[in-house]
């Protein structure tokens, strides 16, 4: 009864938002619902006729869950997702709501399976209850301390969690990254660990942090870094090593920002394949998504097919037109992530033409120090707008950068009066580095001058 | 001129983007026509005691700012104390201001041996209670400062102990007595990041100033054209609800 109210509430609340055009309701239906019923969203998800998976991690969970779904449903499987990457425990519930009945009972086929993303606190108190069949764990940055508290405690609660599981699900998890590996090993059941064993890898980046042991302390030694703290490593002290991973890529090819061809090997078999879209983190999602889709019952020809007709998901590498200008959205939301754009952006050549967008709502992270960790001192800028909530702070990150953009730098807090400066300064391809909530901001801008639809009825 | 900046710890001190303040200081010499040079200092490292102008510290998770105090307890310690005697200006932000007292109790009740440079003491409440977390605005003698705060340690300033400023609006110190930081001669100590030094420009240049003035008497800095400073900082404070008309 409880659950019927809840649902109930909650669909008032989002049918509401999006009749008075207040954007998707990708949040305060499930906040409503959830204050009804707080155990409401295990009950949901429990329900889901064919299981579900759970992806979390800092970087790469809404990538990896797109990937995931496109391969599933390659296989002509119904899918239930949050494509919209709102993926509190308040996300998941709105997302799930919408295809309930009235009577709060979740309408799905009988094959109908679940790939949600999850955000990594939120995670933790899922793991018992709300019963996922697999259970992917992509990396854990630095990212929104002022939300989390400390890295290590995010890890440690992982472990916790994952040991009260008791082994009831398939755990596939990040090889390549310690504090992943080390809350795997308390998993009591399958784990599948996957990673990048690519001998031309890129080296660490300058003044890199230290990366501790998670069982003694020590300082790790690292016999290869594909980016930030993941690559191949072994603590000196307490042996404290990189566990094997079954499902690989090697032979890594770089080509620019369109694409990234790899082989893929798995229990003894091999896939080669091209993905549209750049960087080093982009092949780790699709391994990670690739040994998932192996534990929901998938084939190698649908991972294939999936993956090589794969778009970016959304606001990640998102190609638009507006007026006659080609624009590409990049989501930076974390040091690690931010340079691994711009190592990618760095590669192209001459100057670009720039939008940045900082805003500090909670999704985007309070604390907008980090824009300090990352290297836009490596970017080429022919021009340069900045706008977002926190538009001075990027502004003022810029001028220290040392960047100098030979057609001018300027601040405008007002999106749209920043978007018509952008585009008119722009000569070439515009580039929008923006953080989250900026980019929601921005795409219904785009939305509104006709250049995108809305995703939620996409 | 020429100054020299260790950056202490920067592979494990480093977690609220601490190399900002690196990068300010940097700069502001190099418009100024300062040579400058920064030096890692890492696990082990020492150096002279008039070798370095500007010491920095950041902070650190706490198994990382355990490390650093182990280290800080063998020839590194001793080194940066000499600097300090030697009339070299250190700067500690977060954890690393907590290591500049003379301990850290931490969440697990571990207690971390500071530089006891500066007269406080650090206790963590355990993970039950509230972090301080959030923007900041603290009344320094030499004008407001701004910042974001997050730190699970609550400090309390022994009796010679003098707060860098009061808290107009946020955490400090301790959350309970309206204290933030702490200062004593050239050593300065505080929870404020965000990174504190490019959006506070004139407490940069207080830290510029008493280091060219060691190397040189007398020697004045050249003014900068500081609008995008302030423009960050009046943004920061109009976060807070503060106005004000610098």
């Amino acid at each position: 009864m409880r659950h019927a109210i809840a649902a109930f509430a909650g669909k008032i609340a989002g049918t509401a938002i999006r009749r008075l055009g207040r954007g998707g309701g990708t949040a305060s239906p499930g906040l409503i619902a959830e204050r009804v019923s707080p155990d409401y969203l295990h009950a949901l998800l429990r329900a889901i006729p064919g299981g579900y998976a759970l992806l979390s991690g800092t970087n790469g969970k809404t990538t990896s869950a797109a990937m995931l779904t496109a391969i599933l449903a390659e296989q002509g499987q119904a899918v239930i997702g949050n494509p919209s990457g709102s993926n509190l425990a308040r996300g998941l519930l709105s997302e799930l709501l919408r295809r309930t009945d009235w009577r709060g009972r979740l309408r799905a086929d009988p094959e109908t399976v679940g790939v949600l993303e999850v955000d990594e606190a939120a995670l933790i108190p899922l793991l018992p209850p709300a019963m996922p069949r697999v259970v992917v764990l992509t990396n854990l940055f630095r990212d929104q301390l002022d939300r989390y508290g400390e890295l290590d405690s995010i890890a440690r609660c992982w472990r916790t969690a994952i040991g009260e599981s008791e082994g009831r699900f398939t755990l596939v998890a990040n090889a390549d990254d310690p504090a992943v590996t080390h809350a795997a090993r308390s998993h009591r059941g399958e784990t599948i660990f996957f990673g990048i064993e690519d001998p031309a890898g890129d080296g660490p980046d300058e003044w890199a942090d230290a990366t501790l042991c998670p069982v003694c302390g020590a300082a790790l030694d690292y016999a290869r870094v594909n980016y930030s703290h993941l690559g191949h490593y072994e603590c000196p002290d307490c042996g404290f090593a990189r566990p094997r991973a079954r499902v690989v890529a090697r032979e890594v090819e770089r080509h620019g920002l369109e694409a990234t061809s790899f082989v893929i090997e798995a229990d003894g078999e091999t896939l080669p394949l091209r993905l549209r879209l750049p960087g080093t983190y982009n092949v780790y999602n699709a391994v990670g998504a690739l040994a998932a889709a192996g534990a929901m019952g998938a084939g190698g020809e649908a991972m294939r097919r999936a993956l090589e007709g794969f778009a970016p998901a959304f606001g990640r590498a998102e190609e638009a037109r507006i007026d006659g200008q080609d624009l590409t959205l990049l989501l930076i939301k974390n040091p690690t992530g931010a340079n691994e754009v711009i190592r990618s952006l760095a590669r192209l050549d001459g100057e670009q033409d720039f939008l940045v967008l900082l805003n500090d709502r909670v999704a985007d992270g309070e604390d907008v120090s980090w824009i300090w960790d990352v290297h836009f001192g490596r970017l080429r800028p022919r021009s340069l707008v900045v706008s977002g909530r926190r538009a001075q702070d990027m502004a003022l990150r810029l001028k220290y950068a040392g960047l100098k953009p030979t057609g001018g730098m300027s601040t405008d807090s007002n999106l749209e009066t920043a978007l018509d400066r952008a585009l008119a300064g722009a000569k070439g391809r515009l580039y929008v580095l923006t953080t989250y909530t900026a980019m929601l901001e921005f795409r219904a801008l785009l939305v509104r001058r006709g250049a995108l639809r809305e995703y939620w009825q996409e | 001129m020429k100054l020299k900046i260790g950056y202490l710890y920067p592979d494990l001190m480093n977690i609220y983007a601490d190399r900002g303040n690196v990068e300010c200081l940097r700069r502001r010499c190099e418009w100024r026509g300062i040579a400058v040079d920064v030096r890692a200092i890492t696990v082990g490292v020492t150096f002279a005691p008039d070798e370095l102008d500007i010491i920095l510290l950041g902070g650190g998770q706490d198994r990382q700012q355990r490390a650093a105090s182990e280290d800080l307890q063998a020839a590194t310690g001793d080194s940066v104390r000499g600097a300090v005697e030697a009339g070299a200006v250190l700067l500690g932000i977060c954890g690393g201001y907590q290591l500049l007292g003379s301990a850290y109790i931490d969440a697990d009740g571990t207690e971390l041996i500071g530089l006891g440079l500066l007269d406080l003491e650090t206790r963590h409440p355990g993970f039950v209670a509230a972090r301080c977390i959030g923007n900041i605005a603290v009344d320094w003698e030499g004008g407001i400062l701004v910042g974001f705060e997050n730190h699970g340690g609550r400090t309390y300033p022994g009796p010679t102990a003098a707060p860098l400023g009061r808290v107009l609006a946020g955490g400090g110190n301790n959350a309970e007595d309206g204290t933030e930081g702490s200062v004593l001669d050239r050593v300065f100590g505080t929870y404020l990041h965000g990174s504190l030094l490019p959006k506070n420009p004139h407490f940069a240049d207080h830290l510029l100033g008493l280091a060219v003035e060691r190397r040189e008497a007398g020697y004045e800095l050249e003014p900068l054209d500081d609008a995008a400073e302030w423009a960050a900082h009046r943004a920061a404070l109009a976060l807070l609800g503060i106005r004000q008309g610098e």
